[in-house]
């Protein structure tokens, strides 16, 4: 029995060491989460293992792998412990990576954090260490924290600095005075927490979701796979848009105003808003690394697409140098990608060179001692100030401008006014080269360029040099530095400095009589684009992206009526890209062309006193013999976009497209729902249903009611300018407006839309030579004086 | 007899009030949690809280109910009517009587998915929670909205999110924000390739 005992003992105590040594030899084939033992590895690698670090720390890489390992054929496989400090870095005493952030003296708690996706769980410290292995998705996790607190820390650090300097001089700033005091911290995100995720599945994109308040890393399809969070410089640059999001929202969070819709900077797939957006994001890798070249790593490795931020770069074309003439002007290297130059690309990542090379070459010429002679530091910071001065300002729903925050109509000075400031910021008078860099142009005048400050040692940064060097990047644009804004009341009054014209010499300044439709023999006025698949993927993509509001109830859900006969007909969604001919002998840029509804009727006839001889008086124009001078007259231009019922009844806004009625024995251009009335049509048959009666049958679709083209050669057209276009051109989504054509529409009826366009190197789409070339007032733009109008008629034909 | 008509009343009123209450709850309940719509063929949109498997997929985190992007008012309370906040801006003026554009309704939340998917392919998933209800001004009138996040994800498993205005009758999308940005890694852009030209010769099919 005791035999028996023993032996069922011995055997149990074999079988388990034997499970033992299986667990263990098992085990030691797995890789480890958390490292091996301490020391270095061959090859000079930091084993980055628990207790290689003390309680709280852990390590992370400071810069991509390129760069670090100063192998520019890195493969994606390569052990990055090779890179890795062997100084060790605080991540976080939390128990999960969550970091708070503080500004001011003011704290958000739970500010960002990190996991590997949304629905993983937090990791936790090993033995309170965050040292993990390398190639492990807990250590991509201390990664992406890494540099998102190094980054935020940074950012607040210079915010604060910001903040400080223009309190400190006094002048009349964007940044608001209550940016740290307020109790919705506008200085974060309302929510408070910025969730960033290192590898959340998405392969060959990383994105930044502001809706989510979500920093997305995924993954290269490379073999083996390389993750994007191992490229710092990706992580800081979607940290970038977030807090350029935050910089534009400032204001008005600031004032605690009740509004919803987020500021933007960016509405279309292009646009310069987004271009804008994206130097800036590449900026912000420069920020932390002081390295002017983005994505060595994750965009150039294997994608070939990385970017660089300054005309010293290798990667440029021959003919790119910091030399005046050489410099990454606008428009000229618009489309420009360095990997590429034989093949321009229309996108907001290249046009966004422009603004990126400009920033560092302002950044490096205060350090200049010949010009203001900062120190590497201080130059930082001013040029970040002036970025946080315009980004507040353009951005702003408030539309003060900047100084106090007030309802006062009397201080509406950008975007109208609050209503509608989305509409102007986004449309009538949008974020462009030339706004965007009026405004930082006019807080560098406030602040570096004050002579009172003399922030240049004993002086400012000479007026002179300043505009030199914008004009060598081809931006500046303006004719004054608006400092007296675009109040209805008090936009002409202030006090304003005019650029001195001989400074300008890359910066074109066109005529918008120039830019027509073209007319030349043979040449279409307009491209069409109804072909049912082409349609259904553009509405696709504008759906998905939350680019446009709701298509009327009225067509088809698989574009039935679309018949792809490149004729208008009932029923259908067409794109329509009016073919813009450029008839100067410079390059036009940043034309856009506006279908959204303006103030062009009076008593619901069209005005034709607007500079387009459309229509004539026989043909139903407006009576201009009465009613003149006043509200409701077609010389007078709405105060409030037609909104505001109360201050001004007699004025609305209406939409682009007339049609032609035949009455008694005359044809006349009239409105929709006059052309309804005269057919009985019944309300609800509207595309908007019967609170829609303007837009009863032809309806620019919200959201895809505006065009952009990135630039118009001299005496050609888009479509021409854009090099491996020949034959018939193609569009991208953001080059065509979508109008739904209602299926009531009777064959035969001929409809007459009248858009607006203008450019970013106009010369009198902003400038009123009326008020010594003064910006327009911001109202002005609900009319046709910025713009060129274009006029394209159409019959809709079955 | 008498207990008869105790009890018949008593069940009759538990009926009304939970017809009233209990389902309005049940509504409310359900509106501001995630649910998703698949558009499973052309014609067909099915909906459903979403479920963890789909959570999963969208980075939905199921648990977090509260808005996250909602900003408590900081100057002054925003007036509440019918358990809506009223949006206006600063500068808008209020007639002394609100007309209204349109009546809430329920099954907003269902049109809105319907209305969404009626243009995308079938197997699109879209996500939507609502944020809040509120009252917006529109020309001097009233219109009732729904603000809500949107999470969509394309067959091809790419991912989209923005917030919205939706109309509470019609389901209809007023407003967007808050896009996505994305940073594609590849030069490739949706392309419509022209189908014919308008000029002074009339129209010339490509």
């Amino acid at each position: 029995m005791r035999t028996e005992s023993s032996k069922t003992l011995l055997k149990t105590l074999t079988s388990f060491g034997a499970v033992l040594i299986l667990i263990i030899s098992v085990g030691s084939c797995v890789p480890s989460s958390n490292g091996g033992g301490k020391g270095k590895r061959a090859r000079g690698a930091t084993t980055n293992n628990t207790f290689s670090v003390e309680p709280n720390f852990g390590r992370y890489l400071t810069d991509n792998p390129i760069i670090l390992s100063g192998n520019s054929n890195l493969e994606a496989g390569a052990d990055l412990g090779q890179f890795l400090n062997p100084g060790q870095s605080f991540i976080t005493s939390n128990q999960f990576l969550i970091g708070d952030c503080e500004a001011s003296g003011s704290t958000v708690t739970n500010c960002y954090e990190v996991r590997e996706s949304d629905v993983s769980n937090y990791i936790t410290a090993t033995e309170n260490r965050w040292a993990f292995t390398p190639s492990s998705q807990d250590f991509l996790q201390v990664q992406t924290f890494g540099n998102m607190k190094d980054i935020t820390n940074k950012w607040h650090d210079y915010l604060e600095w910001s903040y400080s300097l223009a309190q400190g001089y006094g002048y009349e700033s964007a940044i608001p005075a209550n940016l740290f005091s307020a109790s919705n911290k506008p200085f974060w995100f309302t929510s408070g927490l910025l969730k960033g995720y290192s590898n959340c599945g998405v392969e060959n994109n990383a994105f930044y979701d502001p809706a989510g308040k979500t920093i997305c890393l995924g993954e290269v399809l490379t073999s083996p796979r390389l993750y994007i969070a191992s490229d710092p410089t990706v992580t800081w640059h979607e940290m970038g848009h977030a807090f350029n999001s935050i910089s534009i929202n400032m204001r008005h969070k600031a004032f605690g105003t009740n509004i919803a819709a987020e500021s933007s900077l960016g509405f279309l797939f292009y646009d310069e808003a987004g271009s804008i957006n994206e130097g800036l994001a590449d900026f912000y890798s420069f920020f932390v690394n002081g390295r002017p070249h983005f994505a060595e790593w994750a965009l150039g490795r294997y994608l070939v697409q990385s970017r660089p931020m300054t005309e010293a770069d290798s990667l440029h074309a021959p003919g790119v140098d910091t030399t005046t003439e050489g410099r990454l002007s606008y428009p000229t290297y618009i489309n420009y990608d360095p990997n590429e130059p034989e093949n321009p690309f229309e996108d907001v990542h290249y046009g966004g060179q422009i603004p990126s090379h400009f920033f560092h070459a302002f950044y490096t010429s205060l350090q200049d001692s010949e010009v203001c002679g900062m120190n590497s530091d201080l130059a930082l910071r001013v040029t970040f100030h002036l970025i946080f001065e315009t980004l507040a300002e353009v951005g702003d729903q408030t539309a003060t401008a900047s100084g106090s925050l007030t309802t006062n109509p009397n201080e509406f000075k950008v975007n109208l006014d609050p209503t509608n400031a989305v509409e102007w910021m986004s449309k009538n008078n949008p974020i462009n080269f030339r706004r965007f860099f009026q405004t930082f142009s006019k807080y560098f005048l406030r602040s570096v360029g004050n002579p009172l400050f003399s922030m240049c040692g004993s002086n400012e940064y000479p007026r002179d040099d300043y505009e030199k060097l914008l004009d060598s990047y081809g931006l500046l644009l303006f004719k004054t530095y608006n400092e007296d804004d675009n109040n209805k009341f008090f936009g002409h009054s202030g006090t304003r400095t005019t650029v001195t014209p001989t400074n300008r010499v890359k910066s074109e300044l066109i005529k918008k009589d120039l830019l027509k439709l073209d007319n030349r023999e043979n040449s279409a006025t307009a491209f069409v684009i109804d072909n049912q698949s082409d349609i259904k993927n553009a509405v696709e993509s504008l759906i998905l992206n939350g680019r446009i509001a709701s298509i009327s109830s009225q067509i088809d859900g698989n574009f039935a009526f679309n018949n792809g006969n490149a004729q208008i007909s009932p029923g259908e969604v067409v794109g329509i890209a009016p073919n813009l001919f450029n008839n100067s002998n410079s390059t036009m840029a940043g034309v856009h062309i506006l279908a959204n509804d303006w103030d062009h009727t009076k008593n619901g006839s069209p005005c034709n006193n607007l500079g387009d001889n459309f229509p004539l008086d026989s043909e139903g124009a407006a009576d201009l013999t009465s009613g003149e001078g006043a509200p409701g007259g077609c010389d007078y231009i709405t105060r409030y976009n037609g909104k505001d019922p109360f201050s001004e009844p007699a004025e609305s806004v209406t939409p682009a497209c007339f049609v032609e009625l035949a009455e008694d024995d005359a044809t006349k251009w009239v409105t929709q729902d006059r052309f309804r009335t005269s057919l009985g049509l019944s309300k609800n048959n509207c595309l908007g249903g019967e609170n829609s009666l303007k837009d009863c049958f032809i309806r620019a679709v919200k959201g895809a009611d505006h065009a952009y083209y990135s630039k118009i050669d001299p005496k050609s057209t888009w479509a021409e300018s854009l090099k491996g276009e020949t034959g018939v051109p193609s569009f991208n989504t953001s080059n065509v407006m979508l109008f739904e054509i209602s299926p009531w529409i009777p064959p035969g009826t001929t409809f007459n839309c009248r858009m607006r366009a203008s450019f970013t190197n106009c010369e009198d789409c902003y400038h009123d030579e009326n008020n010594a070339n003064d910006d327009y007032l911001d109202f002005e733009f609900s009319g046709a004086k910025p713009f060129k109008i274009i006029n394209f008629k159409f019959t809709v034909i079955d | 007899m008498k207990k008869i008509f105790i009890i018949s009343t008593f069940i009759l009123a538990a009926l009304v009030i939970f017809n009233f209450w209990g389902r309005q709850n049940l509504v409310t309940q359900r509106d501001d949690k995630w649910e998703t719509f698949n558009k499973v063929t052309q014609s067909e949109v099915t909906n459903y809280p979403t479920t963890k498997e789909e959570a999963k997929k969208a980075n939905i985190d199921l648990k977090k109910l509260k808005s996250e992007n909602s900003a408590p008012p900081l100057r002054k309370p925003a007036a509440v009517k019918k358990g809506r906040e009223l949006l206006t801006y600063p500068n808008q003026k209020l007639p002394k009587k609100l007309n209204y554009k349109n009546a809430p309704r329920e099954d907003w939340k269902a049109l809105f998915g319907q209305d969404v998917l009626r243009f995308l392919r079938p197997d699109t998933l879209l996500h939507v929670k609502k944020e809040k209800s509120a009252t917006i001004i529109e020309e001097g009138k009233g219109r009732y909205v729904e603000q809500v996040l949107v999470k969509l994800i394309s067959p091809e498993g790419r991912k989209y999110s923005y917030q919205a205005f939706v109309d509470s009758e019609n389901g209809k999308v007023i407003k967007t924000w808050n896009q996505t940005i994305h940073e594609p890694f590849g030069k490739k852009a949706q392309r419509m390739r022209a189908t014919g030209s308008h000029g002074a010769d009339g129209v010339n099919q490509f």
